[in-house]
């Protein structure tokens, strides 16, 4: 496994890459992140709780600073996976698991805030 | 010429035509199709500079596919950097039960309101007078005239997905929420805007890499799955026969018969000038003098001596219908205009007619920045600048005056 740490608008993140699995850390929050080979010449870093990809890990976790207040917004609803299942499960809608996000009483930034 | 206009200017007939149209797709069975063909295309069509090209060809194959049951309807576009909501802010009009439905209910998420209701979705508990923002990214990637910044839109556009949640927040099966096309709609129109913006700049490209990159993602390369390509899957029967459609194709919106209303001139949509006064947004309202939020423009004319006479202080008034002397007239000014010289006070007497009627610092901010980011509203704010314009010209011109 391989570890990078690095500040980005003055916050440390911690990009764990054990292939084709990892980890990004970002304060206490960890986002778990799987490599992927959609097609030939072309791999990317995705995340079941983000709606973006990146041939950089290092991207995706800046994904992860700069919009961090959504994936923690009160009430979010996540409907996980499929990143990789274009090459073999492609005409069904998994539902495997759909998580809600409770609001927490601690301050958050409001949803509204421009990135 | 298709006009791709912002959701907020849609009529309730329009939005009624809208979810018909995507029902009826969806009853037909043509709906799924697309949500097959986004899962596959998970990384040819993002991550990388392709992003921006296979969703062009993308949405327009679906709006064509919706056109084809009523020629009537174009995508519109959520801008996800404004609220979307009606002129007294007491109203969403995108999270609505004739338009997208509301959030999902909180705990399961499920999506219990709106034409899509039995569509057994999930959305995010969100609060409809909210929005994702993103306002500032956006424009600082709007700024460069390069592609390779350009395109990281597609971050804050991914923002966009995860603030719905549910199942447009994820990225596999996105498309089964409706939402997804006024997403793309605006990630669409961006890229227009971009390109109208820079197009005249030495050098600019519209779009990038010319060659080396991924295959599938250089200017020339033809996409999945128009092309028939088996990889990452077979198409059939979405594309019959293989067509080479390549980003070098789709760089041009309205070669593609698309017209976007904060782009193309044709688009913007011609306002009377009391639909403007109805239509204008609640801080707008407020900032109005009091004359011209009651005003028609017809007895603006008619009322405008009357009006500015009821504007002067009161003893001034009086004294316009008696004989002062001019030293008590002198008297009678305001502190700022006594303290200024003859010159200065004959200057403000010869104002040409109608300039006086809204003192300089009374007079509305009509440029865009007095709205701030909102760049939903800057067809209606031109259109009000242009009729103004011509109001004033026109009561100029019936006394006699120029513009």
């Amino acid at each position: 496994m391989t570890e990078t740490r690095f500040m980005y608008k003055g916050v440390e993140v911690i990009a764990q890459d054990d292939h084709p699995n990892g980890t990004v850390i970002v304060g206490k929050r960890k986002y778990k992140v799987s490599h992927h080979h959609a097609e030939p010449g072309l791999s990317m870093w995705a995340c079941d709780e983000a709606y973006f990809m990146s041939p950089e890990l290092k991207e995706l976790a800046k994904h992860f600073v700069d919009y961090g207040y959504m994936f923690d917004a009160p009430g979010r609803v996540i409907v996980p996976g499929g990143h990789d299942r274009s090459e073999h499960d492609h005409t069904s809608h998994s539902r495997k698991r759909v998580t809600t996000i409770k609001a927490k009483k601690t301050s958050r930034r409001k949803a509204t805030q421009g990135g | 010429m298709g006009c791709r206009k912002n959701l907020t200017r849609l009529t309730a007939a329009e939005r009624l035509a809208f979810t018909n149209v995507i029902n009826q797709l969806r009853a037909d069975g043509g709906y799924d199709t697309y949500v097959q063909q986004h899962q596959g295309a998970l990384g040819h069509g993002h991550g990388g500079p392709a992003f921006f090209p296979w969703h062009r060809e993308y949405i327009l194959r679906f709006e064509r596919a919706l056109q084809a049951i009523d020629p009537s309807v174009n995508l519109p576009y959520w801008d996800w950097t404004a609220e979307n909501l009606n002129p007294a802010g007491t109203e969403s009009l995108i999270w609505r039960d004739d338009f997208m439905g509301g959030p999902g209910q909180a705990g399961t998420g499920n999506l219990t309101t709106g034409p899509f209701a039995s569509w057994g979705l999930r959305r995010s508990s969100f609060n409809i007078f909210t929005f994702p923002g993103t306002g500032g990214t956006i424009a600082a990637s709007m700024a460069s005239s390069n592609y390779s910044t350009f395109r990281q839109i597609e971050s804050p556009h991914g923002a966009a997905h995860v603030w719905v949640g549910g199942d447009v927040g994820n990225a596999s099966i996105a498309p089964r929420d409706p939402v997804f096309w006024l997403i793309h709609c605006n990630v669409d129109r961006l890229w227009a805007e971009w390109i109208n913006q820079h197009q005249g700049e030495v050098g600019f490209q519209a779009y990038l890499p010319l060659s080396g990159g991924p295959a599938g993602h250089n200017l020339n390369d033809t996409m999945w799955p128009w092309n028939g390509t088996s990889i990452p899957f077979g198409v059939a029967p979405w594309t019959v026969t293989p067509e080479n459609i390549r980003p070098a194709d789709l760089l041009d919106h309205r070669a593609l018969g698309c017209t976007y209303d904060t782009v193309d001139p044709e688009c913007r949509p011609k306002i009377l000038f009391k639909e403007l006064k109805d239509r204008q947004p609640k801080e707008l309202k407020d900032r109005l003098p009091k004359e011209l939020k009651e005003l028609q423009p017809k007895e603006l004319k008619e009322r405008l001596p009357k009006e500015f006479k009821e504007r002067l202080p009161k003893e001034l008034k009086e004294g316009l219908s008696k004989e002062l002397k001019e030293g008590q007239q002198k008297e009678l000014l305001p502190k700022e205009l006594k303290e200024g010289g003859p010159k200065e006070v004959k200057e403000i007497r010869e104002v040409p007619f109608g300039e006086p009627f809204i003192r300089p610092e009374l007079r509305p901010d009509l440029t865009q920045a007095a709205f701030g980011v909102n760049p939903g509203l800057s067809a209606d704010v031109m259109a009000l600048q242009e009729e103004l314009l011509n109001r004033r010209n026109d009561i100029l011109g019936g006394h006699g005056h120029g513009s």
